[in-house]
């Protein structure tokens, strides 16, 4: 049996209780699978056994312990923020996820306090996951909506390229009716589980870019626990969706050397900073820094800009800023937007154009010779919708991958404003550049 | 002449005044540029300038307000072109002109523009939005600022321009104090099509002196707050469907149509008389054909030229024919098939003459700039005949609500 950090999940459909139905996972790039039990399965089970395909039980302890006895293996399964990051688990599971999309926000009117569309994602909480234990690897436990919904191909697509992007995997769900469809052979359906195989088998593909680094010179700086757990996945999200490149300090982490190469800090925490803590903040704020922090913040040290500015109290202190929120309890979506504009789009790590509802990562390694930019969008676009990606080093070949191509295919790079504009095709739901600085 | 034009209904509504206003000319000096590259756009514009008498006289120690043409969102473009060559004014030909009014020695130059961003973001973080480096035109002169005209900002309110003789649609406009303490005004835009008024050149370019938080469609309802952007100004003066907010005037006959393509015309009509252009610097070196945002029927084009006047009517008739448009067609006819003629209407309130054979043309002749939209847009309308342009009920579909 291979090791679990190579396991592809899929969960198997309780419906689907003929063994014969293993034969869907031919040619796909499954071979673990999830499984609710039932006795009506130990024939299934049975079979996968014998072929050599790991079973991993979910659902209710009584559930997980039948499944265990016919041979299944125990994978911690729990909230995000239970999950056991410090274990030797290899392999953990996330069951609060959210199903990947424009979010309908119960009123008819599907958009945030911009009118923006609000999109539902993990990418953030797999950010931070790999933050917390980079060496494990992090399923997405969640279902597609329910009937009435119908869940086109596009949808599953985007699922798997919000874990994909930010290197999770999703434990890849069926919904009832795509199951039904599947098992009697509708034809429709065996392409949509083709699409769905390729999109998986994609990722696959590129695992290594999971050990490029996140770009960006905005640190969040916070324990994501307790009050603070929230407030900061939520930080985390809203800066994700204004595209905006962050990387994530956890707070008992941060000491000086942490701090090189970040331009703006935000840490909001619930409650007073440790004395060591505010010290080093401080200092990089003396150093030219931005640091926003919450109105009780002490400003020795520090005097007004003057500048007037509805959230938050700007004040300059040595070679930096430092801005104080004036709401006791800072909203999110402020404190992205905000953050942003005080840094300024100077220091954007990319930019996007015709392109509305999406979310980007940007990751790069260590040597800087190459950069990835995946974009995921969640929009119906037009299909002579151009998109164009710009980015602000210099680069000399780029490689665009698509979800279900065979391969990448080279894609032009245009000087632009001092950076590399990237003409790319429409992206109806992802895309991924890997950028060169050496020809390709 | 005016009782006939109310007869004709081009007034309509409006008394007709009792006595005619001249319809000033001055020339427009059109120039061959290929490309935006400075080495070969500087020389060029200063020639053009050289040609209109020089700028020194009319920027030495004064304060200049360049109007821009932002139109649409900063992260829009034509297929994969950047916007300044498509729909924006290029951001090399605004800072060619920055840097040769600094050098003429102008004291101060302030680029303005209602730009569709939040009351926090300044203005120059709209620019870096749409890839354009504001460093750029910060380096052109000694003195830049940088002002977004949709708010009152340092001024704290807006200033009233009255159009003179009473205005067609409003008798006044309020708008950011930039617009009025300047010495020169310019306005900067791309001649391209226009769904609402037929065509979009330096006077179009003035429909965006009225800020969205007066004629927007959340004017009154976002004042203090700085989140709303993106707005557009459809309710209150595309379709007259409320008044405008902050105390501004209302319009002069609630009862007129409520029809855009009457409405429009007559609002920069009115901006043009109100506001005058001292300087109308058109970008046709670069632009594209069909809309004046970026729509799946638009083509970029590369028309080669440049046109600057000093009286914005005259220059935007000199462009109008420059596209193989008639500046003095009737409504119902091309390019103004289903709206009024806002050149006419701007003649009329005697901000310049719409009369090319008036109109001295100084460098290349309007035939050798000629470039064929007219050609283009016939065939867009036998390939979409549902389009923008073509009857009014098709019109009326595509337009927002």
């Amino acid at each position: 049996m291979s090791a679990p950090a190579s396991w592809i999940p899929l969960r198997w459909p309780s419906a689907w209780t003929e063994p014969a139905l293993l034969g869907l996972l031919e040619g796909t790039p499954f071979n673990c699978l999830v499984i609710e039990w039932d006795p009506a399965l130990a024939p299934v089970a049975a079979k996968a056994r014998a072929a050599g395909l790991p079973i991993m039980a979910v659902g209710s302890a009584a559930s997980q312990t039948a499944a265990l006895a016919a041979g299944a293996t125990r994978v911690p399964v729990a909230e995000g923020a239970k999950l056991p990051w410090k274990s030797a688990e290899p392999v953990v599971i996330a069951s609060d996820c959210v199903w990947p999309g424009i979010a309908n926000q119960g009123d008819g009117e599907p958009s945030g306090p911009t009118a923006n569309p609000w999109i539902d994602s993990n990418g953030w909480f797999l950010r931070l996951a790999k933050a917390r234990a980079p060496e494990k690897v992090v399923w997405l436990l969640f279902e597609p909506p329910k009937a009435p919904k119908v869940v086109l191909l596009d949808a599953y697509l985007r699922a798997i390229a919000d874990a994909g992007a930010n290197g999770g995997r999703w434990v890849v769900s069926l919904d009832a009716d795509m199951g039904a469809r599947l098992r009697r052979g509708d034809a429709k359906a065996q392409a949509d589980w083709k699409a769905i195989a390729g999109a998986v088998r994609s990722f696959e593909q590129r695992r290594r870019w999971n050990g490029l680094d996140p770009v960006g010179v905005v640190g969040v700086v916070s324990d994501f626990e307790g009050p603070n757990e929230t407030s900061g996945g939520e930080l985390l999200n809203l800066l994700g969706r204004r595209n905006l490149g962050y990387r994530i300090l956890e707070k008992s982490k941060v000491d000086a050397a942490s701090l090189a190469g970040f331009r703006a800090l935000i840490a909001l925490d619930d409650g007073p900073p440790a004395p060591a803590l505010e010290s080093t903040l401080t200092a990089f704020v003396r150093d030219g820094g931005l640091l926003l922090v919450r109105s009780s913040w002490s400003t020795a040290g520090s005097v007004p800009t003057g500048l007037e500015h509805p959230r938050v109290d700007l004040r300059r202190m040595g070679k930096g800023r430092l801005a104080l929120c004036k709401d006791a309890t800072p909203d999110p979506f402020m404190v992205a937007r905000d953050t942003h504009m005080l840094l300024g789009r100077a220091y954007d790590v990319a930019r996007f154009f015709n392109l509305s509802a999406f979310l980007s990562s940007v990751t790069a390694s260590r040597d800087g010779d190459t950069e990835v930019v995946q974009i995921t969008s969640f929009a119906i676009r037009f299909p002579n919708d151009l998109a164009t990606a710009w980015v602000p080093g210099k680069y000399a070949s780029a490689r665009l991958w698509s979800l279900g191509a065979t391969g990448p295919v080279a894609i032009e790079t245009v000087p632009e404003n001092g950076g590399t504009s990237l003409p790319l095709p429409p992206v109806p739901v992802y895309a991924g550049v890997e950028l060169s600085r050496r020809r390709g | 002449m005016l009782a006939g034009l109310g007869a004709s209904g081009l007034l309509w509504g409006r008394p007709a005044p009792a006595f005619a206003i001249p319809a000033p000319v001055a020339p427009v000096a059109i120039s061959r540029c290929r490309s935006y590259a400075a080495s070969e756009l500087v020389p060029i514009l200063a020639a053009a300038f050289d040609k209109l008498g020089g700028l020194g006289r009319m920027v030495k120690g004064k304060t200049v307000a360049i109007k821009l043409n932002f139109n649409g969102g900063p992260t829009v473009r034509l297929g994969h072109y950047p916007l300044g060559d498509t729909h924006w004014p290029h951001p090399n030909l605004i800072a060619a002109t920055m840097h040769l009014m600094a050098k003429a020695g102008a004291y101060r130059i302030r680029l303005v523009e209602g730009a569709a961003a939040p009351k926090t973001d300044p203005f120059e973080e709209h620019m870096l939005d749409a890839n354009w480096n504001p460093r750029d035109f910060i380096g052109a002169a000694p003195r830049v600022e940088f002002e977004n005209t949709n708010y009152t900002n340092a001024a704290k309110k807006f200033a009233r321009i009255p159009v003179p003789n009473g205005g067609l649609l409003f008798p006044a406009y309020d708008v950011n104090r930039s617009y009025v303490d300047c010495d020169v005004f310019v306005s900067i835009a791309k001649y391209k099509d226009h769904p609402t008024t037929g065509v979009s050149t330096v006077m179009k370019n003035l429909f965006g002196l009225t800020p969205l938080t007066v004629y927007g469609n959340g004017a009154g309802k976002w004042q203090d707050n700085d989140l709303v952007s993106g707005d557009d100004r459809i309710d209150i003066l595309h379709m007259g469907a409320r008044q405008p907010a902050m105390g501004a005037l209302p319009e002069i006959d609630p009862a007129s149509p409520r029809d855009d393509v009457y409405r429009v015309p007559r609002i920069i009509a009115d901006l043009t008389a109100a506001r005058p252009v001292h300087l109308a610097i058109l970008d046709g070196i670069k632009t594209m054909a069909g809309a004046q945002t970026p729509d799946p029927w638009c083509t970029a084009v590369e028309p080669g030229v440049l046109m600057i006047g000093t009286n914005v009517v005259n220059t935007a008739a000199v462009a109008v024919a420059a596209m193989n448009y008639d500046p003095r067609a009737p409504k119902g006819t091309v390019p103004f098939e289903n709206c009024d003629n806002k050149l006419l209407l701007a003649e009329r309130l005697g901000a310049g003459s719409a009369d090319v054979s008036r109109i001295e043309v100084i460098g290349t002749p309007i035939k050798d700039a000629l470039f064929d939209f007219r050609a283009l847009r016939e065939k867009r309308r036998a390939l979409i005949p549902n389009g923008p342009w073509g009857e009014a009920e098709n019109r009326k579909s595509y337009r927002k609500p």
